[in-house]
């Protein structure tokens, strides 16, 4: 225990009924947490829910990511990954109640760290050539930590402040105490494949509705095995190729097949020793994915350095924490293409007789741009070599901590933290163009003029704490503890991007490489922040504790002479167990209730309370007109209107709950309540065009988030051999927009077409709406004079809410001797998301969906046509050749309730088994410990019926809510498999 | 406890401390990234390249299909919605928002900050193209937010809508007539320099002022237009005052670049993945084609398999025609963007004059719009004007005038002012809405055909647009829709 970080450890009696065989990741009410600032408590003085996993759970499945070892073992949090290795990732804890920013803060060793989204996409209105190369707080080597703690409510995070509104995900590393020089290696070799690809019809082949040669899509006629020319030239248009024949069948596995199996390794080695005086830890990982993208077109490497060191001297302590982390990525672009063609599009389109994989030879005169067999699509194969984006983002952070001993009971500690980071981002689109009278030509098919960005990017923070911390005991019964301190954080983001249109030469991706000058854009934006904080704990007889914690900031966000803001929190806690020793039995050997009450302010985002001027930029919808022109620059008033009344967001949570262990510690349970309203949140909020803005920086709304929370782990077997393990979490949220501003009821958060993502009041937070369906009094379906269904103009339906009705995660662990099995469960009940990969594949007559009916003609059932402006029964076949408008979004707008899918699933998250050799035979070799292990991590989901397409968590817009919406054509998520081997010297 | 105190003490000393440094420290919260202030010489291009960015594109667009000179194409699908006439009131919202929120906002703040510095010039011209913002929208939403708009910095953010005929048009004269009262002290020598910041008719060695005094005429002419019988004699004062554009208003200066070229060709031809969108329409092309019109590939490409220049019916969708079968329209980079063309002005006197029973001065005027038109395209229009030509004035009676004048208005304002066309048929009634189709028996040439899969009645026909949605959520004062096949006061 080193206690100069914080409190000084109070001495508790050690339970005689204590089990010490207890595994970690079970509440230990000895156990200690670290909690804000770094202050270490015991567990059971907390008036609050901290949730702690310990390293071995942490890593058991070697995701290499810290909050992927997370997933599905802590109750009160959803933590889910866009798709593969170093994919963002989206924690939410306790709902969402933003509009706008629900990530936590993360705070490794005292220290908060940045988690950027790093790629394109998280805007309201981006969707296309989208690219995700994840979120800062992955960079975290999970080898390096010891221990992780979740502080989810107001009253947990309040000393935290400004930024910890969404919780705090406390992460400590591994520090060396007295020990001798050890040497670690832990690696594993994995495998990687698609977990789901969607699934098509067999039935039809490629047309529209026709047989035709040239076109995408699967709207033709019946397959039928025939033997017939295909592609290009094959209509009978003269040109220099012979036409090819295949059989005009259904291709088993198209999709699947298209993918390569992934390949990633995890290299860690780590040296720790340490007297007792000084302790080192030095430790080098290394992540290497190649993806399931053929080609090897999506890689990701992580290398991180880590040196940790702590020292002692007399009164004076002192700790130092330096990180390295460099990241090599390269991805291809997801969503539609907008600049040059994307991958995901090309596929997801493509007729169900034609094979992708035949036609990975992208050179071959028949599969080569000018020949590809049609002209709406690209060959992926070629798309994937030339349309790419690489990142490469080198990082530092750590930090420098001195405490002193001012007397007995009172320290001195000043923490200095700093977190840098510099990337290079590029983007790249071949130029394209096609021989005079190759097929694409007679297709009609567009040039590409390439396309080239550069970005480079900084953001850099500095984290400055001091305090004084007093712990005195006051007879017997009473301690006191008091906490004083400063809080200094400034935040710089800048960058310079470069962007090229119109590449003059082919394959050379260079900014130098157009008819005109790169649109060159540069941003600066720096915030300060300064806290004063105070804590006071009140603890008595070991069995009631009350803690009270104030804060103010001033912040340089918020409008000048307005930029303070105070808040705080109380909690308090009972130990029945205590209090009543006669409760005291083995079958209950600990219970505890516990309240709190917490506040947390939030400041602004940068330059809201000024206005300026920008250069002119019109945006028409697909072209844009740039100034300056003709050498004369036109500067346009920025339109967003700004606001010096801004006041901070707050968040005021109340949350109740209780914590018991029972049957000699065997069964450990813990219930949290908690209720919570953010106001006041800080949006741009939209302005009727006529009044000069098209939106206002202001405090609007209020969301209310309540649920419950449940942990639950049992040993129902423990002998010397065996023992067995279930651990089990409930979350539940509810959670309901209670106002918006001046009598507007709808704030639309993120559309892809007429699919809207909104806040709307009275609603959770986060429901879709889709067009509605005209109808007649009666609850006939109006249709148009093509059959289809008529739409109600300006009117929407709410299909339901993206949030889950509730979480539930098992985990398991079976350990005999040195074998031990663990598998952990993640099911999502409840929720939806918008599925353009179903709309996409509905929209080419790809998806089972547009097998219906056997594509026979039919009339919509219930429905009326107009005649004369009278409404008569309708007849109007939808008919066979008319099959495609039908499934078709621009022509019937009632489709999209059919691509938004339940988001529900079950998800066999890990399981591992691994083996540690018995000391009697590592006694024999210079090792001191060997482990092997095999490891499988999401290897099978379960999704309902009408998601036949993807996996559920996959988004491609980024990690906050507005990836709620759901996927636009996003890169996959993948099941991973293989094994590892940890060695100790 | 007493040492508790002091520490209290010191505590809170620091606190006030660290509060009066604090002020200084954290007031970096102006973007240092864009300037907060800047002169109406940069406003000024804002405010007309804007306009002309949505007039030239969008509005072009919608002018162009409802005006039957361009068609959807038959094999793609990007503007079926304004082909057919099934606009929600979410379509293009762009067609409000970018004259209300960039280019009004930056021509307010250039009117406001030149009159400040008496910059009259930049005064003048901002002026101007204030009201021509607000012509093109009350002409095509009917009443509009004017005499509150654009005061949200007033507290006004629900800005009440203005009565067209008894308001906004009476408003706009006096806009102008404010510019034509200055129009001496348009050009002294101690004015701010003006030239290239006047993406109009700026040079690099100036810009005559004379020209933007004859623009506020000639839209004047053009809004005393909508009411001609209560106007009558405003009307002849300024046709006898003779001090109309002889030039073309128009933004030139775009280039084949991207985001600097012409707004319709960047935004369909660039930038969408397809460029067989806009087709050429059979209720032009064929007219066109039935009188040997020289310009009709200037309008019209050849179609790409050589078979001649093939049209589409209104909202026809061919499918035995291949994609390389139909004409696709002529765009071009570097097209300028016309705010009002001199033909356009030329074609509005002889209207004028038409009205006013001078058949001499209106022939006169006919001849030269038609000159004018066809000089645009560097053609010949002599020997289609003269006597037994295609094209001779037909002076036979009033509306035989007027139907030979806003017939060759019609087909003039072709890439060119077709928004402005659309306002002609609604306000004419010249191209007349017809029944039958060109390859039809007893079809009218010259008139308007039916659309095929029209979203509105038989015999209707788009009158306005809808209020946008951005307008509607947001604005309590917004009035409801008016369906678009609603006239308003001025339409025939």
């Amino acid at each position: 225990m080193i206690s100069y970080v914080g409190m000084i450890t109070r001495e508790v009696p050690v339970q005689p009924t204590l089990n010490i065989v207890l595994q970690a990741g079970s509440q230990n009410i000895e156990e200690v947490v670290v909690t804000a600032i770094g202050m270490k408590k015991q567990e059971k003085a907390l008036g609050y829910a901290a949730s702690t996993i310990k390293s071995d759970d942490l890593v058991a499945a070697k995701s290499g990511s810290v909050m992927t070892g997370l997933t599905g073992k802590v109750a009160g949090i959803n933590i889910t990954n866009a798709g593969g290795t170093g994919s963002a990732q989206k924690v939410i804890v306790r709902g969402i109640s933003s509009f706008d920013a629900n990530q936590p803060l993360y705070v490794v060793d005292g220290v908060p760290i940045m988690n950027e989204f790093s790629g394109s996409g998280t805007e309201s209105t981006a969707l296309n050539n989208t690219v995700d190369f994840g979120n800062a707080a992955n960079d975290i080597n999970p080898e390096d930590v010891e221990s992780v703690t979740v502080l989810k409510g107001a009253s947990a995070t309040a000393l935290y402040g400004s930024r910890a509104a969404n919780g705090v995900i406390m992460i400590t590393t591994k520090r060396a105490s007295s020990e001798k020089l050890t040497v670690t290696y832990d690696g594993t070799f994995m495998g990687s494949n698609v977990l789901r690809v969607p699934q098509t019809q067999n039935r039809f082949g490629q047309g529209w509705p026709d047989w035709s040669p040239m076109e995408n899509g699967s709207w033709g006629p019946v397959l039928d095995g025939r033997e017939h020319a295909w592609g290009a030239f094959s209509d009978g248009t003269p040109g220099n190729l012979t036409p090819l024949t295949k059989p005009f069948s259904y291709v088993e596995n198209n999709m699947r097949d298209f993918y390569q199996t992934g390949f990633e390794t995890n290299n860690n080695v780590s040296v720790r020793m340490g007297n007792d005086k000084l302790g080192l830890v030095a430790s080098y990982g290394n992540v290497t994915s190649t993806g399931v993208m053929p080609m090897d077109a999506d890689k990701y490497q992580r290398n991180t350095i880590s040196l940790r060191g702590n020292a002692k001297y007399k009164r004076f302590y002192s700790e130092i924490n330096f990180n390295y982390v460099r990241k090599d990525i390269t991805r291809p672009s997801t969503g539609q293409g907008g600049q040059g063609a994307t991958m995901f599009q090309e596929i997801l389109q493509h007729a169900t007789d034609v094979s992708i994989s035949d036609m990975k030879d992208y050179n071959n005169p028949y599969y080569n741009t000018d020949n590809f067999y049609t002209a709406y699509a690209t060959n992926p194969y070629w798309v994937l070599a030339n349309n790419k984006n690489q990142f490469q983002d080198d990082r530092i952070y750590g930090k420098i901590e001195v405490a002193f001993d001012i007397m007995e009971g009172l320290k001195a500690v000043g923490r200095l933290g700093g977190d840098f980071s510099n990337s290079r981002q590029q983007k790249w689109n071949q130029k394209a163009t096609y021989s005079p009278g190759s097929w694409s030509s007679i297709g009609g098919k567009k040039e590409e003029a390439g396309s080239y960005t550069e970005r480079r990017e900084y953001s850099g923070q500095i984290d400055a704490t001091a305090y004084l911390n007093a712990d005195y005991k006051i007879g017997e019964d009473i301690n006191i503890n008091g906490l004083i301190g400063w809080n200094l954080n400034t935040r710089t983001f800048s960058y310079i991007d470069s962007y090229l249109y119109g590449l003059q030469q082919e394959d050379w991706f260079n900014l130098e490489n157009g008819a005109d000058k790169p649109i060159t854009t540069t941003r600066e934006e720096n915030r300060r922040l300064i806290g004063l904080f105070a804590q006071a704990e009140f603890g008595y007889k070991n069995f009631w504790f009350v803690n009270a914690s104030l804060r103010n900031d001033w912040s340089s966000t918020l409008p000048k002479g307005k930029n303070s803001f105070f808040y705080g929190g109380l909690n308090t806690s009972l130990i029945l167990t205590e209090l009543f020793p006669e409760l005291q039995s083995d079958a209950l050997n600990f219970l505890k209730v516990r309240a709190a009450w917490g506040k947390t302010g939030n400041d602004a985002p940068v330059y809201r309370t000024s206005s300026y001027y920008i250069p002119t930029q019109v945006s028409l919808g697909f072209g844009s007109l740039y100034l300056p022109i003709n050498s004369t620059m036109g500067m346009t008033e920025y339109n967003v209107m700004p606001n010096t009344g801004l006041k901070p967001e707050t968040t005021t949570e109340l949350e109740f709950g209780l914590t018991t262990h029972m049957w000699n510690n065997r069964i450990n349970f813990d219930i949290a309540y908690y209720n919570k309203d953010t106001k006041d949140q800080i949006i741009s909020a939209a302005l009727a065009p006529e009044t000069r803005y098209t939106s206002m920086t202001r405090n609007v709304g209020k969301v209310n988030n309540h649920g419950v929370e449940i942990a639950f782990s049992v040993i129902p077997i423990q002998t010397k051999d065996w023992e067995w393990e279930i651990g089990a979490t409930f979350t539940k949220n509810w959670s309901e927009v209670k106002e918006l501003w001046d009598g507007v009821d709808e704030y639309v958060l993120k559309s892809g077409y007429d699919v809207d993502l909104v806040a709307k009041v009275g609603e959770p937070l986060g429901i879709f709406k889709v067009p509605k369906v005209a109808t007649t009094d009666d609850g006939k379906v109006i249709v148009t004079s093509a059959g289809l269904p008529q739409i109600a103009a300006g009117e929407k339906d709410i299909i339901g809410s993206s949030t889950p009705n509730f979480l539930m995660g098992f985990n398991t662990r079976l350990s005999w001797k040195g074998f031990t099995l663990g598998a952990v469960l993640d099911w999502r009940n409840g929720g939806y998301f918008y599925s353009y990969t179903s709309q996409l594949l509905t929209f080419s007559g790809n998806s089972t969906m547009t097998a219906y009916n056997d594509r026979q003609s039919f009339v919509i059932p219930n429905s009326v046509k107009v005649v004369n402006g009278q409404y008569v029964e309708n007849n109007i076949p939808v008919s066979r050749s008319n099959m495609y408008n039908y499934w078709n979004n621009a022509s019937n707008k009632d489709q999209f309730r059919n691509w938004v899918l339940p988001k529900d699933y079950l998800k066999l998250r890990e399981i591992t088994l691994s083996y540690s050799f018995p000391k009697s035979i590592i006694k024999k070799t210079p090792l001191t410990a060997l482990q092997v292990s095999l490891i499988g991590r999401n290897l099978f989901m379960w999704t309902p019926k009408k998601n036949n397409f993807v996996d559920p968590e996959s988004t491609n817009y980024g990690n906050d809510i507005r990836s709620e919406l759901g996927e636009f054509a996003a890169a996959p998520t993948t099941r991973t498999f293989g094994g590892g081997v940890k060695v100790t010297f | 406890m007493k040492r508790l105190n002091l520490l209290y003490t010191g505590l809170i000393s620091c606190l006030l401390l660290s509060n009066t440094a604090c002020s200084d420290y954290l007031d970096i919260n102006d973007n240092p990234n864009y300037p907060a202030e800047v002169s109406y010489t940069s406003l000024l291009p804002s405010g007309i390249a804007s306009t002309a960015s949505v007039l030239g594109s969008i509005y072009e667009l919608y002018g162009g299909m409802w005006s039957q000179h361009y068609m959807q194409g038959q094999t793609s699908n990007q503007y079926n919605t304004i082909c057919n006439y099934s606009i929600t009131n979410s379509a293009d919202g762009r067609l409000w928002s970018i004259p209300y929120s960039i280019s009004l906002p930056d021509l307010d703040l250039v009117i406001k900050k030149a009159e400040e510095e008496k910059a009259w010039n930049y005064w003048a011209a901002a002026k101007v193209m204030m009201a021509f913002n607000y012509h093109f929208l009350v002409d095509t939403y009917g009443s509009i937010p004017f005499t509150e708009a654009l005061k949200a910095d007033e507290g006004i953010l629900n800005p009440k809508f203005d009565d067209s005929k008894t308001v906004v048009y009476p408003g706009l004269i006096a806009m102008l007539d404010e510019v034509i009262a200055k129009s001496g002290e348009l050009s002294a020598p101690s004015l701010p320099s003006l030239s290239t910041q006047d993406y109009i008719f700026g040079t690099s060695k100036g810009t005559d002022m004379s020209k933007w005094v004859s623009f506020a005429k000639s839209l004047k002419l053009k809004l005393l237009m909508r009411d001609f019988n209560a106007n009558k004699a405003a009307i002849e004062s300024l046709l006898n005052e003779n001090d109309l554009l002889t030039v073309d208003a128009k933004m030139d200066l775009f280039m084949d670049l991207e985001n600097k070229s012409n707004p319709l060709y960047e935004n369909d031809r660039r930038k969408l993945n397809t460029n067989n969108n806009i087709r050429a329409c059979a209720t032009l092309c064929e007219y066109m084609k039935k009188f040997n019109d020289p310009r009709l590939n200037d309008f019209f490409n050849p179609n790409e398999d050589g078979s001649g220049t093939t049209s589409l019916k209104c909202g026809d969708r061919p499918t035995e025609l291949k994609t390389n079968q139909v004409s696709i329209v002529v765009l071009e980079p570097t097209d300028p963007v016309y705010l009002m063309s001199a033909a356009e002005v030329a074609f509005l006197k002889a209207e004028a004059y038409t009205r006013l029973s001078n058949a001499d001065k209106a022939k006169e005027n006919y001849n030269k719009g038609v000159t004018l038109a066809f000089e645009r395209w560097g053609k010949d229009a002599s020997s289609f004007i003269a006597d037994g030509g295609a094209y001779a004035f037909n002076s036979k009676d009033q509306q035989s005038m007027l139907t030979s004048i806003l017939t060759q208005k019609w087909i003039a304002a072709t890439r060119c002012q077709a928004w402005d066309s659309w306002f002609d048929i609604n306000r004419t009634g010249i191209p007349a809405l017809g029944t039958t189709f060109p390859d039809e028996e007893g079809y009218v040439w010259g008139n308007l055909t039916p659309c095929i899969g029209s979203a509105l009645g038989a015999g209707e026909y788009p009158r306005r647009l809808l209020y946008p949605k951005g307008s509607s959520d947001y604005n309590t004062n917004t009035p409801p829709v008016i369906p678009l096949q609603e006239k308003q006061w001025w339409h025939k």
